[in-house]
């Protein structure tokens, strides 16, 4: 269900004004017709669009803050300047996401590998809750160790506890240079275990990754170009099948993965998280019962399921519940936006009470499970 | 009381439940060992179940509770509170699993720190956070206190590498949150949960990330001639695009306890030394090396030590890691203060430190992880010198509001505890600290578990720690 009402606020103020104005207020981004951004109930759309703009940076501090409402494209180019990233590999990018809503959104690419996803690097908002009054959160330091750790809360919450008006994040200095390589295995359960070991070998790797439907695993070094030849060379000795990826056939690909549009055009596109235990079996349990391109990111902590149809999701859901996985729609038409969803805990609802005593974010934790969606 | 005590022991096998005044005097205090309280009685359960049943009693008759790991806390975390009981949980110390496909441990809340890393070892794996404490503290410990150590800036804090939590809350409701995936769908209940201190209710079992161990290490000993340089050598590093596993400062008062301590030979006459170590594979390594070499001589080095090998690497850390036993070789007592502040604001923060040290005419050895802006300033003084605690715990109180001030945090690493309960409405204005309370609320209504800490209290007894931690005067463990 959606409404036609937007409210389009250009400062804190007027943000919070917005959302007193209006009952049941869902908070976005970019506005694109993401699964996230609907409501079961009839609602105002709030867009922090207009909060845009870096507002504090210092590259020799690792830290910057800006408006929620800042494209990550905008950031990055400002990082880039000073050579700085997020390592956490930003998703959708290209697409239009802003800070906010990649934050609530939770979601991370293949760089997540390294050092940790985009949790790890967020660490402080000004933002406003249900009854309108404005909360700083977290700190505007790399370290920090007092009250609750309420920004790590946010990711992943979909604009359900409030609506971030500022963030802070944590940023590192950029590798120099980048090199892919890849590996072809025989089959899901072999990739795992291949992973898996070069998970832990001493190589530092920056991103391992496997597309299903090639049998290939990607790694990706991140470091001084002579390093990484070396570094390929010993993996080399290692797997005799390793093959060098060219740099713009690499950033093509890994482009393709964080906006998530490595597929011939699908209906929808769902979240799995997983492991490097899981993930073969995941996969060959999907590819058996429908049509679906399986992409599986950060050593095999998340199975991207690219569906063909929606009706396929009903199918795909059955699966999730048997082999106990969970799964987001992101993208595309969907009936639901979760699949195999856990039923509400009082906690759940008591902690989102706490945050938004009136109600007037939508409802995570709500009652009616599945509210419509279309792309 | 002594009948609800009756109905607990009822509850569990014999001998959970101690009363005996000398058994319990040991968990009286913590390691701020100034404030003691005797708690009513203290359990020692031997299972998850014996945990749950101990807080639901807590829950039915609403008795505070506090949660114990090893009692190395520094702000007054573990503190018993009057008429409430002390639930220690050193005997649950299993390592459930330990999966190097999953790269992740599951562990019971008592299990020491150090334990992780030297399980996970055999597989090339180790746990990151390793707070000088290691050796000792537990897990569950470190989870409540999102602990840190020297690696936090390349790491981060112990919430980066905790993906799942088991708890008992303290409703008396058992949760289970995360999963062994290091993603994850919905708001981050692990994440909220740890660092809130003990408020929400006790961890029962902790799914934890592990790391590949670094390949190689390249140690830097630098001297400068001011702190202010050494604070400067730290941006540059930083601005030169390297991300070192530890960065770390020590200035002339820390260097004197360390030489008097362990005469670990660092560079006479400087003002300041900063230790640089880089960490990877070896070939990255060896790149950086260069990279660091150049960067350090654009900043006016006094001195410089590189090491060769192993020994050498572990003498430049022997001398950092032994100065807050060490300074007992400069002065009777200490105060430690752990604050952070924005890492380029660090040289200005000092000479702060320096113009309070000298306007209150008490001595401030200090330490920091310089990495990530945390600092750890000991403030020295003799408590036989009427007035000269009075004095101690001004310039305390008052580097921590500089820190404030500054934009910074009142603690990178301990805890607010009962230490700084106070300065909590300092760093948060008073919309934040009610949602806090509501949150807090929302896991545990009748506020039982930790009852007292991180939020201000009329009754707060005054901050008097002085001196070493038990564990360090019989030389377990030292702090970093
Ligand atoms: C689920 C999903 C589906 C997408 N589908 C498409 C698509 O079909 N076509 C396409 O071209 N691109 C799509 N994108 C890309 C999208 O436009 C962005 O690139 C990005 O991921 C979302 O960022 P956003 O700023 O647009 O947030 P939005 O998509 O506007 O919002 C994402 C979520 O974040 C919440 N949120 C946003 N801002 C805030 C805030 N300040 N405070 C609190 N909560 C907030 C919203 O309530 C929502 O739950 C999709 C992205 C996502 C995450
Ligand atoms: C010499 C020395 C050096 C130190 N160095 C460092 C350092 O480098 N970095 C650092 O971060 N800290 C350091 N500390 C402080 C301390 O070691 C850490 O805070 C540690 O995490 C505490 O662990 P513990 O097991 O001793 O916990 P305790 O002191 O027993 O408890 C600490 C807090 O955790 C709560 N708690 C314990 N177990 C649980 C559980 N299962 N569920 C919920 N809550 C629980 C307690 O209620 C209390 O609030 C140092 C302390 C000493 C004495």
């Amino acid at each position: 269900m959606n409404n036609d009402t937007v409210s389009q606020p250009t400062s804190i103020d007027e943000l919070r004004d917005a959302l007193l104005c209006c009952d049941k207020a869902v908070v976005v981004g970019n506005q694109t017709k993401s699964p996230l951004c609907m409501s079961g109930e009839p609602h105002t759309t709030v867009s922090v669009r207009g909060l845009s703009g870096v507002v504090q940076y210092e590259p020799s501090e690792f830290t910057f803050t800006a408006y929620a409402g800042t494209p990550v494209a905008d950031v990055q180019s400002v990082l880039s300047e000073r050579g700085q990233y997020l390592p956490f590999d930003p998703m959708l990018v290209r697409a239009g996401a802003t800070l906010g809503g990649t934050i609530a959104s939770g979601l991370s690419g293949p760089g997540r590998f390294r050092y940790g996803s985009i949790r790890d690097f967020f660490l402080g908002a000004k933002m406003i809750l249900g009854d309108g009054t404005i909360v700083n959160v977290g700190g505007k330091v790399v370290k920090n160790a007092a009250g609750f750790d309420i920004p790590k809360f946010l990711v992943g919450c979909c604009g359900e506890f409030g609506a971030m008006a500022e963030v802070t994040f944590k940023v590192f200095p950029k590798p120099i240079d980048s090199a892919t390589l890849s590996l072809r295995c025989d089959s899901a359960e072999q990739a795992s275990q291949w992973m898996a070991t070069a998970a832990i070998r001493r190589w530092e790797l920056d991103a391992i990754d496997y597309h299903h439907a090639t049998s290939t695993i990607y790694f990706r070094q991140r470091g001084p170009r002579d390093t990484n030849q070396a570094i390929a060379a010993d993996m080399k000795t290692q797997y005799a099948e390793l093959q060098p990826v060219d740099d713009v056939v690499a950033e093509t690909f890994w482009s393709s993965i964080n906006e998530l549009d490595w597929h011939a055009p699908a209906a929808v596109i769902v979240k799995i998280p997983s492991t490097p235990r899981q993930f073969p079996s995941l996969c060959d349990a999907i590819d058996q019962a429908i049509p679906a391109s399986l992409h599986v990111s950060g050593c095999g902590s998340v199975v991207w399921a690219a569906v063909e149809s929606p009706d396929s999701l009903q199918t795909l859901e059955t699966v999730l519940t048997q082999q106990s996985h969970r799964g987001l729609c992101v993208r595309g038409k969907a009936e639901s936006l979760h699949l195999n969803r856990p039923s509400t805990t009082k906690i759940e609802m008591a902690v989102q009470r706490a945050f938004d005593p009136s109600g007037r974010f939508k409802r995570q934790f709500a009652s009616h499970p599945h509210g419509t969606v279309s792309s | 009381m002594q009948q609800a005590i009756a109905r607990l022991t009822q509850r569990l096998p014999p001998d959970r439940v101690r009363q005996d005044a000398a058994f319990n005097a040991a968990f009286e205090s913590d390691g701020l060992t100034a404030f003691h309280q005797k708690p009513l009685a203290v359990v020692i359960p031997e299972s998850t179940e014996e945990v749950i049943a101990t807080v639901r009693w807590c829950h039915d008759e609403a008795i505070p509770f506090v949660a114990r790991g090893s009692g190395t806390s520094l702000s007054g975390g573990s503190l018993p509170v009057a008429d409430g009981i002390v639930i220690a949980l050193n005997r649950l110390n299993k390592i459930l699993d330990l999966d190097p496909v999953n790269r992740t441990a599951v562990v019971e809340p008592g299990v020491v720190n150090i334990k992780v890393t030297e399980a996970a070892s055999k597989d090339g794996l180790y746990f990151a956070p390793d707070p000088s404490s290691q050796t000792v503290c537990t897990i569950g410990g470190n989870v409540a206190f999102n602990s840190g150590g020297a690696h936090c800036l390349k790491y981060g804090m112990t919430s980066n590498h905790v993906i799942g939590i088991k708890a008992v809350l303290g409703n008396g409701d058992v949760v289970g949150w995360g999963s062994p995936s290091t993603d994850a769908i919905g708001a981050d209940f692990p994440g909220l949960f740890t660092g809130s201190e003990g408020l929400f209710g006790i961890a029962t079992e902790i799914t934890l990330r592990l790391l590949p161990k670094p390949e190689t290490f390249h140690t830097v000993l630098v001297g400068y001639r001011s702190l202010q340089a050494a604070g400067d050598a730290v941006s540059a590093v930083i601005e030169s695009g390297l991300l070192p596993g530890a960065m770390e400062i020590m200035d002339a008062l820390s260097i004197e306890a360390a030489e008097a301590a362990v005469k670990c030979g660092y560079p006479k006459g400087c003002a300041a030394v900063l230790i640089v170590e880089l960490e990877g594979p070896r070939e990255r390594v060896e790149y950086e090396t260069q990279q660091l070499a150049d960067v350090i001589a654009r900043t006016d080095p006094y001195a410089q030590h590189v090491a060769t090998t192993l020994a050498e690497r572990l003498s430049i850390w022997k001398g950092r890691k032994c100065v807050f036993s060490a300074v007992g070789h400069i002065s009777p007592d200490f105060l430690v203060q752990d604050g952070v502040v924005p890492r380029n604001r660090l040289g200005e923060a000092l000479v702060r430190i320096q113009e309070i040290s000298r306007d209150v005419g008490i001595r401030v050895a200090n330490v920091f992880h310089a990495g990530d802006g945390n600092l750890h300033p000991m403030i020295l003084y003799d408590g036989n010198v009427p007035g000269e605690f009075d004095k101690a715990e001004e310039v305390c109180s008052r580097i921590i509001k500089v820190c404030i001030e500054m934009g910074g945090s009142i603690t990178g690493e301990h805890g607010v505890g009962m230490e700084k309960r106070e300065f909590l409405p300092d760093m948060f204005d008073p919309a934040t600290v009610e949602l806090f309370h509501r949150i807090r609320r929302a896991f545990d209504p009748l506020e039982i578990a930790n009852r007292g800490k991180m939020f201000p209290g009329a009754d707060a007894p005054s901050l008097s720690m002085s001196g070493l931690h038990p564990l360090e005067k019989a030389g377990v463990i030292s702090r970093e």
